[in-house]
């Protein structure tokens, strides 16, 4: 793939991926490709706190793109590809949550705690403190709603604000506000030995 | 106002969306209110906690290439149904076509022994011999139609459209904004395998680069969010920025491998955008635990002015 070509096309970060997105609607996949790699990451991260499970925040990142693909065209705003991604994803991660309640599945049966800690990680017992407090931290998330674990996940994980958590669910900010809040005081029960620890 | 009024407040000033009148308001009040502080603490901490859960999880390395080959085949099969839809047509075209080269050829006949029992046997034969540059063969004549039977098709045919242009020099890196020409010679080419050479290698050395780079830079755009939202130890005049010194320090050996990587492989965007973050994550990373508030105000305000995290958000 020419991506140095591409990424040099622009000076600008914003033009280059308006460029990019102008070119993958007429069907240019290398442009499609470089977009994938700039935006998958988020995308992936967002599911896999979603969903709570590696492989299937892979198959579903894939997915997501592959159906922004067929639909780039209703893409509206081409500065807002980031939202309009992970808006994408979001409706197939709720799709899956209501797949797994037909089949009379909670929607967060499939949470799984990964050691999350890379190699470079100084001393072994940050690492195990760190695993300790990820696996609290997905449990808790696995015990709130979609649409609280949703916004969470958009504003205290991924630190989007209210107004791109706004374009991604469709809802209006006071609620997302009140779900925030609501989501917060039910982690900060779940957490609490946590944030007791340095006090 | 009681203490329960301030905590969403409170929660507000942590997301960044309070007017400067309140947050004074409630500066002023936790500079009063030992209940509040110990809050505004957990808060942080809590705040801190969230923002690094995720913080070293990535997909697989190889998603990129995963991707790319299922995007082929789904347009594989995209394709095979179009091409399939097109055979038909081409099939039903064919057989109307033969039928219509039939009638005319019986028309011809039926013509020409019309022409030739009036003019006689002599007369008919040498009209066909000299005046009539028409073959009779139905096949001839699909095949090779004369230039003045079809200008504007052939014209069509040798000129590419903008948009095929456009998708083909980003291949090759020739001005997208020309139609590009193709001789009939080079259209009639059938296509080469590629083979793996030096340019194709390099372009490979590059998406790869590409791939860490935007990894890096994510990591260093959460890096700097986090700097930014660094608040000061309760009761204290030091700010708590041990693990962004910590992960600063990481960030920096492997920006700047990555910086020289691009330097090496041409990728002067990229390049850029990992010299522009280096100075920063040198700062961080020389933090130390009794770095003066000064010291970590002054790095944050460059953050905030320069913009160094939209950029970052839109690389």
């Amino acid at each position: 793939m020419d991506a140095s070509m591409l990424v040099q096309a622009s000076a600008n970060p914003e033009n280059l991926m308006e460029n990019l997105v102008a070119r993958a609607k007429v069907g240019d996949k290398e442009a499609f490709g470089l977009i994938f790699e700039h935006h998958h990451r988020f995308v992936f991260k967002f599911v896999y706190a979603m969903l709570g499970n590696y492989s299937a925040a892979e198959e579903m990142t894939q997915e997501t793109f592959l159906g922004a693909y067929r639909s780039l065209s209703s893409l509206k705003n081409d500065a807002a590809l980031k939202t309009w991604l992970c808006s994408i994803a979001k409706n197939n991660v709720y799709k899956s949550f209501r797949a797994n309640r037909k089949e009379g599945k909670p929607s967060n049966e499939e949470i799984e705690t990964m050691d999350l800690v890379d190699d470079k990680t100084p001393s072994p017992d940050d690492r195990l403190v760190n695993r300790e407090l990820n696996q609290s931290i997905a449990a808790a998330l696995a015990g709130l709603d979609e649409d609280k674990r949703a916004v969470f996940v958009l504003k205290e994980i991924q630190q989007l604000s209210y107004q791109e958590i706004s374009e991604i669910t469709g809802d209006a900010v006071p609620k997302l506000k009140t779900d925030l809040f609501r989501a917060k005081a039910r982690m900060r029960k779940v957490l609490q030995p946590y944030l007791e620890v340095e006090r | 106002m009681n203490c329960d009024n301030y905590r969403p407040l409170i929660d507000s000033l942590f997301d960044d969306e309070l007017e400067e009148d309140a947050s004074t308001e409630i500066i002023q009040h936790l500079e009063q209110c030992s209940v509040c502080t110990a809050y505004v603490a957990n808060v942080e901490r809590e705040t801190q906690m969230y923002a690094h859960y995720l913080f070293d999880v990535e997909p697989p390395r190889d998603l990129p290439a995963r991707f790319s080959e299922r995007l082929a085949a789904e347009d594989a099969v995209i394709s095979g149904r179009s091409s399939s839809f097109v055979e038909a047509a081409l099939s039903f075209l064919n057989t109307y076509r033969l039928q219509f080269a039939g009638v005319t050829v019986a028309v011809l006949i039926l013509t020409l022994v019309a022409v030739g029992l009036l003019r006689g046997p002599e007369s008919g034969l040498k009209l066909v011999a000299s005046d009539v540059p028409v073959s009779f063969n139905a096949e001839e004549i699909k095949v090779n139609p004369t230039p003045e039977a079809l200008p504007v098709i052939s014209k069509r045919e040798r000129t590419v459209s903008p948009v095929v242009a456009k998708v083909s020099a980003s291949t090759r890196g020739v001005d997208q904004r020309k139609p590009t020409s193709i001789s009939p010679k080079r259209q009639s080419e059938s296509p080469k395998p590629p083979r793996p050479n030096e340019p194709q290698k390099e372009m490979m050395l590059v998406a790869e680069l590409e791939t860490d780079a935007a990894r890096q830079l994510e990591r260093v755009e959460l890096l700097l969010r986090s700097f930014r939202n660094a608040r000061l130890i309760d009761g204290s005049e030091i700010f708590d920025v041990t693990f962004e010194a910590r992960q600063a320090r990481r960030l920096l050996q492997e920006n700047m491998m990555l910086r020289q990587k691009a330097e090496y492989l041409g990728a002067d965007f990229t390049g850029i955008m990992l010299n522009r973050v280096e100075p920063y994550l040198l700062e961080i990373a020389n933090l130390r635990i009794d770095s003066t508030p000064e010291e970590v105000i002054g790095i944050k305000e460059r953050v905030r002015n320069q913009n160094i995290i939209a950029s970052l958000q839109a690389f």
